[in-house]
């Protein structure tokens, strides 16, 4: 902004200030604000800002996976052939779904249609919630297919491929390189993990979300909460799409 | 500013979400035929390109990139850059070691 | 030393702390603990963070204690693995990282962009609730048994050959960043968005550029060392092999993951201390500094350069040799806006009219020992020499000539400078004068002969060494001692000020900024008026002519 405008803007805050001391201000306005466009621009820089975070966060285990996908490639094709494409995939329409209904929670938010945008947010939930689901009956076969890494994990699929459905019709992988394969499980575990607990925590905040629609909170002008766990919802689902085909079709002809 | 004033942005339409919508479930599909398909490595690069258009989409659009101010997009593209530096200069060692199994 | 001086307090016979301020206007520890003002929140942050200071400093008490002879005679070496761990933990994410943004900034960069508060207070005070978490956390693991890994948590020895509460650090230092993070998220936004008019972006002290660029680090670099931690505790707690060697991974790929945060955390260490230097050279030589941009965007450039040189900790480590040329490369160019700063503060003090109160004493100490600090910083950089020298007493010696005798003392002068403001006392001057020689004495005698050890081949992290190397450590624990001294002494003579110390008035150093033109200590709300910046940063003349026109009404209101 050239000074001359900022100085106006200026002019124009502290007139807004003045009209505050008569209450004339939204009540969402925080008082260390000058105005609600100031307020809406710092807190959608500081959401974007807290993304950008969680991008490195998650960007770190993508490099890790990176070195030993390249290291370790017959381990993590062998691994990766133990995953359920066919459920990955409905995961990833549910995720992606969801994501779609929460763009219309939002839309609705700012349309001020209470109705609309709870059911938005419950669909977005309960997909959420499947989703969560199907990761549960994934992470619980692997558990009994003894692929968690740890004490218990079991070279049996790899060694032996004609042993396991999963896996029959493989070459089998000598010993080291089948061992590389617990690798990929653990660089599994940890990424969908982390991603479910952010699932998990959104699955809280969108409870708590809809708790306060119900008294209005979100329809009546003041998006700002709705929108900004749009973007976190959709941070989440970005990830996903990253972590479907990397950990899921690694070589799957 | 006596009344409350609607946020600066715009309000984008539902048929814009709906076209990402199906654009990132072509996108899904998409993935999982290519990956049928033996490509040598184009199937990683192609699986790559295909999530990091979704993530695009969803990022601009879905998340109100697109209309929001030049700071956040210079923020997104910052932090961008960042992250690519870590990944070059990560793999700059490890393609360079004499040992090892790259 | 002259005795001419720039302080002007106002007549104490008739001074007053302000009735109404920032401190009194509400009682009762809830209205701390719960507070969202940003400058009870600096008040908060300062308090845990000496305590951390004084527990971190016991610490390396115990380590020069032992190394005054060659053996091994007062703990176990077990034990001493520990005692400098802990040391290097809480130092650096107990005290370092936090020490200006966190006090001085939280306190003095809304004032000095002329907002009301921070963009996000809630989330400045869960800041200090995060970094008090781990604070505790840390300590826990510290009473439960410790952590003998060495602050970088080196893998596979953090992994599976240490039987220690490397978990709980792991998990503190975790929490810890996390209060960074934030505080550097809130630091950005409200630069961006909650100037005051008039305040371009050239306009403001360059104390604010500096926590700017911190802040960026801060954001960008830390969730790197959080997932680094993350995947240490995992492979502890279930034995998931990312690290593992008899796994198939890879030792180095944890290093790579640590360090690209940790390398841009010594700037986001030093950079808030530049900005502190700034602030106190151009007010005690009465002068702007010069080259202001220069200054401004080297600060930005440390940031960015910050972020290409992380593998220059592991030139030994079994990085490839086309790495290690690479980044030492990109070492020689960090070095270079923090050589730019040094030189505009020196042509800062060209043809200023110096005096020797003790920020200024302080900011003289940062510029020399920085100096030598930074310049070790290149010999290291080539990995030529770095061969010879890392992991011995030099490298020990360079980060304790950038971090204590820069940081530390920076940190110091910051205290020093803004204590009237944030209190409405004067800080007494003699002894704090005395204060600032002491700790340089004691500095340099503790510090330099670790250069020579260096050079000489002790190793880092070891309890005994060669017999001849004790003379040498004998001074260097002498000199600790000393030191110990130096900063006990500010604790005493500061507290004291609270109650004993004269009235400060608004603007004793008569400093430009717009946070000395507020009242001492100053108002919840910052200002009454919403300021207007109609100067530039560090203009002189128009303080001059603002007292003028102060002076001028006084006469008038008076006749």
């Amino acid at each position: 902004m050239q000074d001359s405008a900022v100085v106006a803007q200026g002019a124009r805050n502290a007139a807004a200030m003045a009209d505050h001391a008569h209450g004339g201000h939204p009540t969402y306005l925080l008082h260390h604000f000058n105005s609600v466009e100031q307020q809406a621009d710092a807190s959608s820089f500081a959401m974007w800002l807290f993304l950008l975070t969680e991008v490195m966060f998650f960007g770190g285990m993508f490099v890790v996976y990176l070195i030993y996908r390249n290291w370790y490639y017959p381990a993590f094709v062998a691994g990766s052939r133990q995953l359920n494409v066919a459920l990955g995939g409905i995961n990833s329409a549910l995720l992606i779904t969801s994501s779609f209904t929460m763009t219309l929670a939002v839309w609705n938010a700012r349309m001020r249609r209470k109705g609309g945008m709870i059911l938005c947010l419950v669909l977005t939930f309960a997909l959420g919630a499947v989703f969560l689901g199907v990761k549960g009956a994934e992470y619980k076969e692997k558990f009994e297919k003894h692929h968690v890494p740890g004490e218990h994990y079991s070279l049996q699929s790899f060694l032996n491929p004609d042993s396991d459905p999963a896996a029959a019709g493989t070459r089998p992988l000598p010993l080291d390189e089948a061992r590389h394969t617990e690798l990929f499980f653990s660089l599994y575990f940890a990424m969908t993990g982390m991603h479910a607990l952010h699932m998990i925590i959104g699955m809280g905040l969108m409870a708590y979300i809809l708790f306060r629609a119900r008294g209005g909170a979100y329809t009546a002008g003041h998006t700002a909460f709705v929108e900004y766990f749009g973007m976190y919802w959709h941070f989440v689902d970005i990830v996903w799409i990253f972590l479907f085909p990397l950990l899921y079709l690694i070589n799957r002809h | 500013m006596s009344e409350p004033r609607e946020q600066a942005e715009h309000i984008v339409s539902p048929w814009i979400y709906a076209a990402v919508y199906l654009a990132l479930l072509a996108g899904v599909a998409a993935t999982i035929a290519a990956s049928r398909m033996n490509l040598g490595i184009l199937n990683p690069i192609l699986a790559l390109s295909i999530a990091f258009a979704q993530a695009a989409l969803v990022t601009v659009y879905s998340m109100h990139l697109k209309w929001s101010t030049k700071l956040n997009k210079l923020s997104v593209g910052a932090c961008a850059f960042i992250y690519c530096f870590l990944i070059a200069m990560v793999l700059l060692d490890y393609t360079s070691r004499a040992w090892g199994q790259w | 030393m002259s005795t001419s001086t720039i302080v002007r307090l106002p007549d104490q016979s008739t001074a007053r702390i302000p009735k109404d301020n920032f401190i009194t206007r509400e009682n009762g520890l809830l209205s701390w603990l719960l507070t969202r003002d940003h400058k009870r929140i600096g008040i908060l942050y300062l308090i845990s963070i000496t305590f951390f200071f004084f527990i971190g400093g016991a610490l390396a008490g115990l380590i020069r204690l032992e190394l005054l002879t060659p053996q091994t005679d007062l703990m176990a070496v077990d034990t001493y693995n520990k005692v400098f761990t802990m040391h290097g933990v809480i130092m650096i994410f107990f005290f370092l990282v936090p020490s200006v943004p966190a006090t001085l900034g939280n306190f003095f960069l809304p004032m000095m962009i002329g907002a009301k508060d921070l963009a996000l207070p809630r989330v400045n005070l869960l800041s200090w609730y995060l970094y008090m978490a781990g604070g505790i956390l840390a300590l826990y693991a510290m009473i439960t048994g410790g952590v003998d890994t060495g602050w970088t948590f080196t893998t596979p020895l953090s992994t599976h050959y240490v039987n220690t509460n490397v978990i709980t650090t792991g998990l503190a230092i975790f929490i810890a960043g996390f209060s960074s993070i934030f505080t550097g998220l809130n630091f950005i936004v409200t630069i961006h968005k909650m100037r005051a008019p008039g305040m371009t972006w050239f306009r403001l002290p360059l104390f604010v550029w500096a926590n700017y660029a911190a802040s960026i680090l801060m954001v960008l670099g830390t969730p790197v060392l959080a997932v680094a931690l993350v995947l240490v505790v995992l492979e502890r707690a279930f034995g998931i092999g990312v690290f593992d060697p008899a796994r198939g991974g890879d030792p180095l790929l944890f290093q790579h993951l640590f360090w690209f945060y940790s390398h841009p955390a010594v700037y986001i260490m030093i950079l808030p201390g530049m900005g502190v230097i700034s602030e106190v050279i151009s007010t005690f030589s009465r002068k702007r500094v010069f080259g202001y941009t220069a200054v401004a965007f080297s600060s930005v450039a440390i940031a960015v350069f910050g972020f290409f040189v992380w593998a220059h900790h592991m030139f030994i480590m079994g990085v490839s040799n086309y790495a290690v040329l690479v980044f030492s490369l990109l070492t020689m160019l960090v070095a270079v806006p923090s050589a730019i700063k040094i030189f505009n503060w020196t042509f800062t003090l060209y043809k200023g009219s110096i005096t020797f109160e003790t920020p200024i004493l302080y900011a003289f100490g940062f510029m020399g020992l920085f100096t030598i600090g930074g310049m070790t910083g290149v010999f290291l950089g080539t990995s030529g020499t770095d061969i010879h020298l890392t992991e011995t007493y030099f490298i020990v010696a360079h980060f304790h000539f950038v971090m204590v005798g820069g940081m530390l003392m920076a940190f110091l002068a910051g205290i020093h400078f803004w204590w009237p403001k944030m209190t409405g006392r004067m800080y007494p001057e003699k002894i704090s004068q005395f204060a600032a020689v002491v700790t340089f004495i004691g500095f340099n005698l503790t510090f330099f002969p670790q250069f020579i050890l260096g050079t000489l081949g002790m190793p880092r992290r070891y309890a005994s060494y060669p017999p001849e190397f004790q003379i040498l450590n004998v001074f260097s624990t002498a000199g600790a001692t000393i030191l110990g001294v130096g900063y006990l002494l500010p604790i005493l003579y500061l507290t004291w000020s609270l109650r004993y110390g004269a009235i400060a008035g608004d603007n004793p150093w008569q400093a430009t900024g717009l946070e000395w033109q507020s009242q001492s200590p100053p108002l919840t709300e910052n200002f009454t008026v919403m300021p207007v910046m109609d100067h530039e940063a560090y203009d002189y003349e128009w303080l001059e002519q603002q007292q003028e026109r102060e002076n001028q009404k006084e006469v008038a209101s008076a006749g």
